[in-house]
């Protein structure tokens, strides 16, 4: 039996700059963290081995930091073997970096940088490392190798299938590779370990993508997770399990609207409790339609649940403000010149012969009108 | 409300009168009164009338008072639509306001009257007085003299009218709100974006710009940081490869084959290179040898036809020689005879001498003299030929190599000649010719360009080619046979202390010289002293003696001297001509002489040529067979050197191109070479490229560079997000002042609905707008330009002031409470064509507007009309 904690993607090193300088500080940490999460996983599965498929660093040339105190925690994780691939990040191409590891990697740390197969107890790896950031071919042709009789055969990856778009809409959105998504069947592997893909996707019974185990993006529905995998014989089916390593949250909260929802009650009912949301991130997308006072109150309720979370970013721009009569009395109910302006910039942002980037300037308008109206004295 | 009269009692220049106008009728009335009249005086009354109260008392009021003091009193006749009504108020005396229907009825007193008043003429007491009547001097809607408060009643007076024609402004602009609104909008515009829509120093929006700015900037330099890097790194993969590439095993190996390979190839082709070279150098050996065997040959057969030709010449000298023996022998017996001859004659002539002697004795003594002098000079001569032959003998004696010396010499050089001519001909000779810097050396000794004998075995170097080794035989001669002939030929010259045959030859060459000038020298002095150099001493010595005798003896003579001349002359002559006769004679025989000397000389050197070639050309007797044999060794090397070319020729048939095996193993070798300075350099070069990618690695460039990335986007994004606002606020601003605007259009359309037509009676296409906030005209626009209103001339102000009261007075006349429009000498700027204008616009509002016009200038305002009412003044009392 072979049993092992199957991740990728770490992208230690990975800077994000579009966020504040607290919040990446806390990315980062949680990133290096995954490391001893991993091993702690492999533990509570009763693993001793963790593969790593690719993209362990962010750069091909990390800073010198980020690399050592990387091996540290494997090193302080001394009863798990890990096994490191090359990915397209940190490609073979990346000869600082991997000369680096080489040199100063604890023993505990095996590394994955030929197609040669690797001992690994009663399995044999087979890895397919990157050669360079873009190596334009199925690198995992090597995988047909031949191993000892009775061997486990685990493959391990890093790149896209080419055939994403039979893996459901998620999975579309993922650029055509080039590795065979039938590789664990021509190759004869028990199973096959991919990476590059950051959310966690079955390929087929013997093929997954393990995801990232610590979210980097809001993209991925099905992040911060990696795969426990037990393989009792040559030849037998895996045993895939997701197990939850991820401790920032990103979450995406999409609301459609309309004018007769309460937008406020909307947003909490869908928010993540409480004790999750200082380790949240939380991006709210807003589309349908809205009246002018909704708008405002939808605002109003996003900034306030702000401060709950790591952070909160908003996109309303899906938002078209409807308006009527009440909104206007509120602005000038003696339909002077106020309300005839206000009237106008809600024509504005509802007129489909203009742009989208005008209708949105125009809400805009109106909603600044709004708000300058509510300020002044009547 | 009409104004059909105007009474005044006791009102300023009226004091004590009663003043009064009556027949005020529809439409324009004039009243047009000079100066001092009183015409502003009606106007103040009427104003004070309907506007202050009865029992105000403030400068106003008092002003009306006449100078005599008393009551004010002014009444005044008014239409309305109710019928006519007479208004009455007294001043500071007997203060009353009364208000009396047309029966005389009285309607209202005092407060009741002034409200019935208020009434009449609109909200508040100013009511809309400063919008029509114009006070002399005081055109302007809004005079600069006004007070606060008169602006704010005028203002009012304004705003009550628009109102209630066009309603509440501020409902319809949006007033203050509007105001606020637009304050605040632009207040945050501002913080954002300048006028220019770009956004603002140091405010968010700049910021963020120029953060974004900085972050890619940043991101630039880092992404070049990055490209750098990824190249190095790519470089140095690529590097590696090529090293591993070449540093592979089979690689070395591959290139080691190669080399020795080429190297075996070049090896055998340079071996069989060597044995045609020692081929071809035996070739040129027998041809060496068939050559020296032909010079043997060729100098056997030269010898003897020198020899020969020495005989000949020896024989042709001798000839020659025994020539000159007979000419000299013939030339002696000449002289001998010339000399005979000269003789006699030398006796004839001394008789005829001694017979003149006697009597030319000083002749003679001068010819003895001269005879003296010339034996003397015949015997330095002789002397010094004599020196001469002395020095020449002397020197002769230096010469130590005689004739037979020479011969013995050259007999010893003609043995060693031999000697190595044998030795030669049993050796080689090799002729050298280089043309090129390569030398052929032999025991370390590099050889001349020249012909060298080779005698022994020996090996030369052939510099750039190897060695040759020439063994010229089994016929190698003995070298002791040259060594003994050497030894006696420098016996032979230390003998005669002569260190070569060249130096005996010159000693020899020397000795003959002398010896021709001593035989020249002597033949000289026997010549010049055939008896001997003693002769001429002693006939020089006699001559002086001869001298010294005639000196001292006179001479006698019985001839005649001219006989004696003729004779002595005769005797001379043929003294002279057997002088001559001797002379030549003796010339020939120096002459026969000097040939007989060269001829012996001749003879001397045929002999030694002789004996040169019989030297080179040996015994005759054994000639013969020596030729035979020269010329069998010449055979003997003929077939050699072709069996040595045909055995070169075969060497060259099976030879293997050295050339190409050459350049392959220098192809071989440069490959090899290559392959190591390839690999030093791709060394140094990862090296460097090394350095590069750690100090880049160190700096974490990549991780740096995302991040600048995202803080761009960010700062993008914030960029936008403000540029998004702004562009918010400038819609808003722009709908705002749009809506505004448009309200306030539309809140003066009433007011310019009326003044469009008084206006375009002035100028065609004109338009006014107005200030919203005062309510005012604010600019003119004629002829595609607006000019502020304060910018026009005094007079166009003027009119548009009128005018806009006309319009307000039409405004009044809408609502149904007409007003009359009173003006008291107004339109003074107004030019003549623009009075006749305005006169018409105030007959325009005349139509159902009463007009009533206070003027000084009768004749100006002749062009008016209207009606012209009564105007009295009555003394009271």
């Amino acid at each position: 039996m072979f049993c092992f904690i199957h991740s990728s993607d770490l992208h230690l090193g990975k800077p994000f700059g579009r966020h504040g300088e607290d919040v990446r500080g806390r990315l980062r940490q949680a990133r290096h963290g995954a490391l001893a999460r991993l091993a702690q996983a492999a533990r509570d599965a009763g693993a001793q081995t963790v593969l790593l498929a690719g993209d362990t660093f962010d750069q091909e040339t990390p800073a010198p930091a980020i690399t050592r105190q990387a091996l540290n925690a494997m090193a302080q994780a001394g009863d798990i073997t890990w096994v490191l691939m090359p990915g397209n990040h940190d490609s073979l191409a990346a000869s600082e970096l991997w000369q680096t590891i080489t040199r100063d990697k604890p023993d505990n740390v095996i590394l994955a940088l030929t197609p040669e197969p690797l001992v690994l107890g009663q399995a044999r790896l087979l890895p397919a490392p990157c050669t360079t950031r873009n190596p334009g071919r199925d690198l995992t042709v090597d995988m047909g190798q031949a191993t000892p009789e009775g061997a486990i055969r685990v493959g391990l990856g890093h790149g896209g299938i080419y055939d994403f778009a039979n893996l459901g809409s998620v999975a579309a959105e993922g650029p055509s590779g080039t590795i065979a998504p039938d590789r664990a069947r021509l190759a004869g592997l028990d199973y096959l370990g991919l990476g590059d893909w950051h959310g966690q996707i079955r390929v087929n019974a013997n093929t997954w993508y393990s995801g990232t185990p610590e979210p980097d993006s809001f993209k991925h529905a099905h992040s911060g997770t990696a795969l426990r995998v037990q393989i009792a014989a040559a030849g037998a089916a895996p045993e895939v399990t997701s197990v939850r390593t991820g401790e920032i949250n990103w979450h995406r909260l999409t609301l459609d609207l309309t004018p007769q929802d309460d937008c406020a009650l909307l947003i909490r009912e869908d928010l993540p409790p409480l004790d999750a949301r200082r380790d949240t991130l939380l991006h709210v997308i807003a589309q349908g339609r809205l009246g002018v006072q909704q708008m405002q109150d939808l605002s109003l309720a996003l900034d306030r649940t702000a401060p709950d979370f790591l952070t909160l970013t908003k996109d309303l721009y899906g938002i078209r403000l409807s308006h009527d009569a009440t909104d206007l009395d509120a602005i000038d109910p003696s339909g002077g010149a106020l309300r005839q302006a206000a009237q106008a910039l809600a024509h504005t942002a509802q007129d489909n012969d203009l742009s989208a980037a005008d209708r949105r300037v125009a809400s805009t308008a109106l909603s600044q009108l709004f708000s300058f109206v509510a300020e002044i004295e009547p | 409300m009409k104004l059909r009269s105007l009474t005044l009692t006791n009102v300023r220049k009226f004091a004590g009168q009663t003043a009064s106008i009556t027949g005020i009728g529809d439409g324009v009335s004039v009243v047009a009164q000079a100066n001092e009249f009183g015409k502003s005086t009606f106007f103040d009354a009427l104003h004070a009338l309907f506007f202050l109260r009865y029992g105000a008392a403030t400068r106003e009021v008092r002003s009306l008072q006449s100078a005599a003091g008393g009551a004010v009193k002014i009444s005044a006749e008014i239409e309305l639509a109710e019928g006519y009504f007479t208004v009455t108020k007294s001043y500071l005396a007997q203060k009353r306001a009364s208000v009396h229907d047309a029966s005389g009825t009285l309607m209202a007193l005092d407060d009741e009257a002034e409200n019935w008043i208020a009434q009449l003429m609109g909200t508040g007491l100013e009511g809309p007085a400063g919008l029509l009547w114009v006070r002399q001097g005081v055109t302007a809607l809004e005079p600069e003299t006004s007070t606060a408060r008169e602006r704010e009643n005028l203002l009012g007076a304004r705003q009550n009218l628009l109102s209630s024609v066009a309603g509440e402004i501020d409902m319809i602009t949006g007033g203050r709100r509007m105001d606020r609104v637009i304050d605040a909008a632009t207040q945050a515009l501002a913080r954002l974006a300048t006028a220019g829509g770009q956004a603002k120093a140091n405010g968010p929006w700049k910021e963020a710009e120029l953060e974004a700015q900085a972050h890619a900037a940043r991101h630039a330099e880092l992404a070049a940081a990055c490209s750098e890097l990824s190249g190095a790194l790519s470089q140095r993969r690529d590097i590696l490869l090529r090293l591993s590439a070449l540093d592979a095993p089979g690689v070395q190996e591959a290139l080691t084959r190669d080399m020795e390979t080429a190297q075996a190839a070049f090896d055998a082709a340079q071996a069989h290179a060597d044995r045609l070279a020692q081929a071809e150098g035996q070739v040129w050996l027998c041809h060496l040898e068939q050559s020296a065997a032909q010079t043997r040959l060729d100098t056997a057969i030269t010898s003897a036809q020198n020899f020969e030709a020495a005989q000949r010449a020896l024989k042709s000298a001798q000839d020659a020689l025994t020539e000159t023996e007979g000419h000299l022998r013939g030339a002696e017996r000449n002289a001998d005879a010339a000399q005979a001859q000269g003789v006699q004659a030398a006796k004839a002539l001394a008789a005829a001498t001694q017979a003149r002697e006697a009597a030319r004795q000083d002749v003679l003594r001068k010819n003895a003299a001269e005879k003296a002098e010339q034996w003397a000079a015949r015997l330095a001569q002789i002397e010094e030929k004599h020196a001469d032959l002395e020095q020449a003998m002397a020197t002769l004696g230096g010469c130590r190599v005689t004739q037979d010396a020479l011969a013995g010499l050259e007999h010893a050089q003609a043995a060693l000649t031999r000697a190595r001519a044998d030795l030669a001909a049993g050796g080689v000779e090799v002729q050298i010719t280089y043309d090129s810097a390569a030398r052929i050396s032999a025991d370390g000794t590099a050889l001349d360009a020249g012909m060298h004998s080779i005698v022994r075995r020996q090996m030369f170097e052939l510099e750039g080619i190897g060695q040759i080794t020439i063994d010229p035989g089994t016929a190698a001669a003995d070298m002791s046979v040259v060594d003994h002939a050497h030894s006696r030929l420098d016996d032979a010259l230390g003998a005669v202390g002569m260190q070569d045959m060249a130096a005996a030859r010159a000693d020899v060459a020397r000795r003959v010289e002398i010896e021709a000038r001593i035989a020249l020298l002597s033949s000289v002095i026997e010549t010049l002293a055939p008896d001997g150099i003693e002769a001429i001493r002693q006939a020089a010595g006699v001559a002086m003696t001869a001298f010294a005798e005639l000196s001292g003896t006179p001479a006698e003579t019985t001839v005649d001297p001219s006989e004696l001349a003729r004779r002595l002359d005769d005797a001379r002559d043929e003294d002279d001509a057997a002088r001559l006769n001797y002379e030549g004679a003796r010339d020939a025989r120096d002459t026969a002489r000097a040939a007989h000397a060269r001829a012996q000389a001749t003879y001397a050197a045929a002999q030694a040529v002789l004996e040169t070639a019989a030297a080179a050309y040996g015994d005759a007797q054994t000639f013969p067979s020596r030729r035979a044999e020269v010329a069998r060794d010449l055979a003997t090397a003929q077939v050699a050197a072709q069996d040595a070319q045909e055995a070169v020729d075969a060497l060259r048939g099976a030879a293997p191109d050295l050339a190409s095996a050459t350049a392959d193993l220098n192809r071989a070798k440069s490959a090899a070479e290559n392959a190591r300075e390839e690999r030093g350099q791709l060394r140094t070069r990862a090296a460097g490229l090394s350095a590069v990618i750690r100090t880049r690695a160190e700096d974490g460039v990549e991780e740096k560079r995302d991040e600048a990335e995202g803080l761009m986007q960010a700062a993008t994004e914030r960029a936008a997000r403000f540029a998004h606002e702004a562009a918010g606020l400038r819609m808003l601003l722009d709908a705002l002042r749009a809506k505004r605007g448009a309200a306030q259009a539309a809140y003066f359309e009433p007011v310019q609905r009326e003044l469009a037509p008084l206006l375009a009676l002035l100028h065609e296409d004109a338009a006014l707008s107005f200030d919203p906030a005062s309510l005012l005209p604010q600019r003119l626009a004629r002829g595609g330009a607006e000019e502020q209103m304060d910018r026009l001339s005094g007079g166009t102000q003027e009119q548009i002031a009128i005018l806009t009261r006309l319009a307000f007075a039409r405004l009044f006349a809408r609502q149904g409470k007409p007003m009359p429009i009173i003006l008291d000498d107004a339109l003074v700027y107004s030019d003549d064509t623009r009075i006749t204008a305005m006169f018409t616009a105030l007959h325009r509002v005349a139509a159902d507007q009463q007009v009533i016009v206070f003027t000084c200038r009768q004749m100006a305002f002749a062009g008016l009309g209207g009606t012209r009412p009564h105007v009295d003044v009555v003394q009271e009392g």
